[in-house]
């Protein structure tokens, strides 16, 4: 009796609620990293790459947010998909440059422009590129890694794009038990530690909310994650 | 001087710590995989372990059970560092007496410096 009591406790966790709890914990880690390098006499530009990783932890968490509760009113726009991962690319390689990490930009053929929420779009594929080059370090040991971020068409009428890497285990089971443990386990994704999965949580819930949620893609040879944009059928003649 | 194995899945967290840890006077082997923890124990011979609970793919406590079962290594000193803390493992931690934990520290509440007091106080625990 005692149990189905404690479990109904749990499921009254709406999916903001267990977003929110899931960063709470994964935004220790930036700020554990700061802690350790006042401690350890760290530059000073490691401090600030860990504030922005944290920020940028909370400002995707409050985009999903705004979106989730139709706070802002979305507006579409013309996006070319290739010139948000070059500028994600860019904001992000100091970034990957300290995990040792080099990014790809990898566009295969020539895209047309989706109408989309140029915002959200850019926030889901920082923030779970952040997570994935935090991951793909806490799985092997090498000496250099490397994340591509990638789209090519899926179809006449959708694009998939992504982030992908070398990280193994991340499937669309593994992501769908994700979702359900939520704010529920420390380590809802097993193939990723401590301070990575709530980015990509946050990137899935938002990608859901205006596309397809993330689903475990390949690109370039590598495997990662990925969600389907719709292609506007008024922009293939612009 | 001791030669510290540290099991940490950030590798900020991880430069940092071992900068800590060398400063102290110990020399530090980094790993992030337990399963990579394990075959370089048995190459490096660590005189103290410092653990984090949550890795990726395996866990501190699967690798801690693995370890204490090779008969060369039940007397290495293991330092829990996690980002756990003592009262989300409340009932858990005492079934972990057997295997033999020297300090837990709660990342949050723990600094670098003492750390490397644990460090210390495991090696010299050793020596007397």
């Amino acid at each position: 009796m005692r149990k189905r009591a404690a479990s109904v406790g749990i499921e009254k966790l709406n999916p903001m609620e267990a977003l929110l709890a899931a960063l709470s914990d994964d935004l220790a880690l930036p700020f554990l990293q700061i802690k350790s390098c006042l401690e350890a006499n760290a530059p000073r530009e490691q401090i600030f790459m860990s504030i922005d990783s944290g920020l940028q932890l909370i400002e995707a968490y409050k985009l999903t947010l705004r979106i989730n509760k139709s706070i802002d009113e979305v507006a579409y726009e013309p996006v070319a998909i290739g010139a948000v991962l070059q500028e994600i690319a860019h904001e992000l390689s100091p970034y990957a440059k300290k995990y040792a990490t080099d990014i790809e930009v990898n566009v295969s053929g020539k895209l047309t422009p989706v109408l989309t929420h140029q915002p959200s779009l850019q926030t889901a594929i920082q923030i779970l590129s952040a997570s994935l080059i935090r991951a793909q370090v806490a799985q092997v040991q090498k000496k250099r890694y490397k994340i591509i971020l990638g789209a090519h068409r899926t179809s006449e009428a959708s694009i998939s794009t992504g982030v992908f890497s070398s990280i193994d285990g991340l499937s669309d089971k593994t992501l769908r038990n994700a979702r359900s443990l939520t704010g529920k386990a420390r380590q809802p994704i097993t193939a990723l530690p401590t301070g990575a999965a709530s980015g990509v949580l946050i990137a899935d819930m938002l990608c859901s909310s205006m596309w397809q949620p993330l689903r475990a893609a390949a690109h370039g040879g590598m495997h990662g994650l990925a969600t389907i944009i719709p292609v506007s059928k008024q922009l293939q003649f612009v | 001087m001791a030669n510290v194995l540290l099991i940490e899945s950030d590798k900020i967290l991880a430069v940092n710590a071992s900068k800590a840890l060398k400063k102290s006077g110990h020399k530090v082997i980094w790993q992030v995989d337990p399963q990579l923890a394990l075959d370089s124990a048995d190459t490096k011979l660590p005189d103290v372990i410092i653990l984090d609970l949550i890795l990726a793919n395996r866990g501190g406590v699967e690798f801690m059970y693995e370890f204490r079962s090779y008969p060369d290594w039940q007397a290495v000193p293991i330092i829990i560092f996690s980002s756990l803390s003592p009262e989300e493992l409340r009932g858990v931690l005492n079934g972990f007496n057997h295997l033999n934990i020297s300090a837990y520290h709660y990342k949050s509440s723990t600094s670098l410096a003492q750390l490397s007091e644990s460090v210390n106080r495991a090696t010299h625990a050793i020596s007397v």
